[in-house]
């Protein structure tokens, strides 16, 4: 799956984190597409660093249930978030995991993290008018984590809201505690 | 992004370049108050505002150009000596750094910059400069004014032909200026012009009816072409020009210089601009308005050794890959194997050193931001502060540095605030008004001390009980027993604060817990040593690198931690009949102390326990923290290894007790324990658990 992020990328994206996975309309994106369960979600390839099997992983004490631990990737030291534990889905099947089950790893803001996922199946192109609002009927993940749905054909795509997933709510704890607070002035 | 058609690389430069200019004009401003009327400081900081008027018109940032324009015609004013540098002025040239610098600070994160608030500062100044009239603006006209400093300044490391032009407009010309200002125009488009006489603001202005304009004139096409130029401008009477030198007839010049000091005297070859700021190199800007903080200059020859070490790298990367095809076998492979592990040791470590090398910045690119914070503050405070910087030249690693920033910010303030008293109070207490407060680095072994002190009244030993009573930490009767030194240390306590009101400066109850905790995380240190009446003297202690250390591997479960050496004082074995009972948890002795046993599952380990064994000796590692050492079960020693320190990321700080992660020669990844915090959050778990039992009975 790795050669997905070799493919050359001619589309241009507009700015910003979250704007990303909605782009504009006439703007063509592309989409990295896994699985959960049974369903499909996608995130923006520009953000995807690459796409690797699922290695050992140590488990951090005291952390949140949703990540599952540090994994060693060619000597960088790279967190790794269960998205199903994040969506507080039912945990994967240990077999199915360790066949088919990838880690995703994005650049996020200065960090660079790892989803683990139960697949990755394709890249779609998507023209970015396709993108809708999400529906909270139609997916089980939180729907503060989605950013929009795609309408591929009869198969709906769910778009990630990236920062809400690794950031939201968590935000503080993920990245404010290890700064000194400015005092005030 | 504002437009800047550049190449990154351009980008990045001008920015640091400006950052630095803006530096060295706020440290002057902030020196001529100390010492005003020094005219060495004030070409300086004339020098530093021509450079970055400069710098801005090149890259098209105008509003902030016409800005430094404006601050820079005024202080040409106080340079020739018709305009005093007042209090009042000074506060509006740091102003006008202020602005420049958000605006900066703006286009280097890809906004704009305030366009309004740059135009309406510099009609003020420009206001102020017109204002000022009452002395002649500039020089004995056709003097030329230009100190070769400023010139040799402007030019840099180009090596262009200076030329003086004298341009000289029929007096009975009407408007002579703007023939004058034409003239100049067409200067600008043939090359650099570095200094005219008038001033470019007195033409643009037309503020002036001279006919005879003096410009230094930097550019690569010949004279004659320059002055063919020149003759399409109608009303010109006479153009001559001659070669500006360093020497020469510059010096009468410079002697008809009337300013102080004789105007940055003429000043070594060209490609050598006398300012000592610009000069020294000094490595990254400060991060105090986030441009430029994620870049160092390094040594050109610190580089070619990083080069020339790569490529051996390179070479054994060849040699293995050979050898992993080759038909050798058994011993002669090893031996093949053995020397290239040899020869690789050597290599990475002069690696690591070399990069160790290249990391380190002096500390003066932090600290020169906190004299115009100190004096800010000190202001608003209404205190008399005699702020005094030592040890700027001190070296340290560019990620300690970046760390140092904030806890030095909160260190000061405090010092300000709680430590220094006000003027009256001092003099009551019969010491003088003015305090002074210190800022002091340096190297002691393989650790750099940092220091904040003051000589104000001292931590106060009855407001830190009644803070700690009041949080219910220890009872009063402890507290009274309490040696003033260790009250002193409880200031650390998380959430500790003896602000009976939140005051606006130390504020919002950000703790020294916290300056801590951050310090302690890349295995740093602070204490307190407090004297009541005589002052505080705050300590920092950091190694010099944060990126390797010294590291005890061990297994708990599953998981292997690295237990910081600086932090293990002893490791031991020890058999079920050597733990003893002590109030209804563990101990064992460590020679003639007894020492709590902890096992991890109470501090972290959730999972599971550590179990001992009943019939052989269990591995038991006595860490340290700051305070009294704790003995850690843990199953399985491994041994010492020399660790690189990684990040975790977004998930440093929110997992206590673990400061990093390494990755070991076999490919895992071990959790380097973060003793401090762990002994402390150790003390707290033994402490509640004391607590309930004594009121469960």
């Amino acid at each position: 799956m790795t050669e997905l992020k070799d493919q050359s990328l001619t589309v241009q994206m507009p700015d910003g984190h979250t704007q990303a996975a909605v782009p504009e309309p006439e703007i063509t994106s592309q989409l990295v597409l896994f699985t959960l369960s049974d369903e499909t979600y996608g995130v923006d390839i520009q953000r995807v660093r690459e796409i690797i099997r699922i290695p050992e992983i140590t488990r951090i004490p005291k952390t949140p249930d949703f990540i599952e631990g540090v994994i060693n990737l060619r000597g960088g030291v790279i967190p790794v978030v269960d998205l199903r534990k994040r969506f507080n889905m039912p945990a994967a099947d240990q077999a199915r995991l360790a066949e088919t089950g990838r880690i995703v790893v994005m650049d996020m803001r200065d960090w660079t993290i790892g989803m683990m996922v139960d697949g990755v199946s394709e890249v779609l192109r998507v023209q970015g008018g396709a993108v809708e609002p999400p529906s909270p009927y139609i997916v089980s993940a939180d729907t503060r984590f989605i950013a929009g749905v795609v309408k591929d054909g009869d198969r709906l795509v769910v778009l990630l809201d990236l920062d809400a997933v690794f950031f939201d709510e968590e935000k503080e704890q993920m990245a404010g505690l290890n700064q000194v607070e400015a005092p005030a002035g | 992004m504002h437009d800047l058609n550049l190449s990154p690389e351009e980008i990045k430069l001008f920015f640091e370049e400006a950052q630095e200019q803006l530096d060295i004009m706020e440290q002057t401003l902030l020196a001529l108050e100390e010492q005003p009327g020094d005219g060495e400081l004030v070409n300086q900081l004339f020098r530093a505002a021509h450079t970055l008027k400069g710098g801005t018109a090149t890259v098209g940032l105008t509003d902030m150009a016409h800005l430094t324009h404006a601050m820079e015609s005024l202080l040409d004013q106080v340079r020739q000596g018709s305009r005093e540098l007042t209090g009042h002025l000074m506060d509006r040239m740091l102003q006008g750094v202020d602005v420049l610098g958000s605006a900066l600070a703006a286009v280097a994160d890809g906004g704009e910059a305030p366009g309004e608030q740059l135009a309406a500062l510099a009609e003020d100044f420009h206001a102020l400069a017109a204002g000022g009239q009452d002395a002649p603006p500039a020089a004995t006209p056709g003097a030329g004014g230009a100190d070769w400093a400023k010139v040799s300044d402007a030019l840099g490391d180009r090596d262009l032909p200076v030329l003086r032009w004298q341009v000289t407009v029929d007096p009975d010309t009407p408007m002579a200026s703007v023939r004058a200002y034409q003239a100049l125009l067409i200067m600008e488009d043939l090359g650099e012009v570095l200094h005219t006489d008038p001033p470019t603001a007195l033409l643009e202005d037309e503020g002036t009816d001279t006919h005879r304009l003096t410009i230094i004139h930097a550019s690569e096409n010949p004279p004659e072409a320059v002055e063919a130029a020149l003759r399409g401008v109608g009303n010109i009477i006479d153009i001559r020009h001659e070669p500006v030198a360093p020497a020469g007839p510059e010096t009468a010049a410079e002697a008809a210089d009337p300013s102080p000091n004789g105007a940055g005297a003429p000043a070594g070859p060209l490609g050598e601009p006398p300012t000592p700021q610009a000069a020294s190199g000094s490595g990254a800007t400060s991060g105090d308005r986030g441009v430029g903080t994620r870049s160092v200059r390094v040594n050109v020859e610190l580089l070619d050794e990083l080069m020339n070490l790569v490529g051996e790298l390179v070479v054994d990367r060849t040699r293995l890959a050979s050898l992993a095809r080759s038909e050798l076998n058994g011993k002669q492979l090893r031996d093949e194997l053995d020397q290239l592990a040899g020869h690789l040791s050597r290599i990475t470590g002069d690696l690591q050193d070399t990069i160790v090398k290249a990391r380190m910045i002096p500390v003066k690119t932090l600290f020169r931001k906190f004299p115009r914070m100190v004096r800010d503050l000190s202001r608003q405070l209404g205190k008399r502060v005699n702020f005094q910087v030592s040890g700027e030249d001190t070296e340290l690693d560019r990620s300690v540095i970046e760390l140092l920033s904030d806890p030095l910010i909160h260190l000061l303030r405090n010092a300000l605030d709680h430590g220094v008293e006000p003027p009256e109070e001092r003099t009551a207490a019969g010491k003088p008004p003015e305090a002074t407060v210190r800022l002091t680095a340096y190297h002691r072994q393989s650790h750099i001390f940092v220091e904040v002190s003051d000589d104000g009244r001292g931590l106060d030993a009855g407001k830190i009980r009644r803070a700690v009573a009041r949080r219910g930490l220890m009872t009063e009767d402890q507290l009274e027993r309490l040696p003033y030194e260790q009250l002193a240390d409880l200031i650390f306590l998380p959430g500790f604060s003896t602000a009976d009101s939140v005051s606006t400066v130390s504020g919002r109850g950000v703790g020294m817990d916290v300056v801590r905790k951050n310090l302690e995380q890349v295995g740093g240190s602070i204490t307190v040593r407090s004297r009541p009446g005589e002052g505080t003297t705050f300590s920092i202690q950091l190694p010099l690198t944060l990126a390797i250390i010294q590291a005890l591997l061990v297994r708990i479960k599953d998981v292997t931690y690295a237990l910081p050496l600086a932090h293990v004082s002893e490791v031991l074995l020890l058999t079920n009949d050597e733990i003893y009972p002590l109030y209804g948890r563990q101990a064992v002795r460590v020679r003639d102390t007894t020492v709590p046993l902890l096992n991890p599952a109470h501090l972290w380990c959730e999972e599971g326990a550590v179990v001992w064994a009943e019939d052989e000796p269990n591995p038991v590692v006595v860490i340290q923290g700051d305070m009294e050492p704790l003995a850690l079960m843990v199953d399985r020693l491994i041994g010492e290894e020399e660790i690189v320190i990684k990040s975790l990321g977004p998930l440093t700080g929110r997992v206590g007790g673990i400061s990093g992660a390494s990755i070991l020669g076999d490919g895992r990844v071990a959790l380097i324990v973060d003793v401090p915090s762990l002994c402390r959050e150790a003390r707290q778990v033994l402490a509640r658990d004391n607590f309930r039992q004594l009121k469960g009975g």
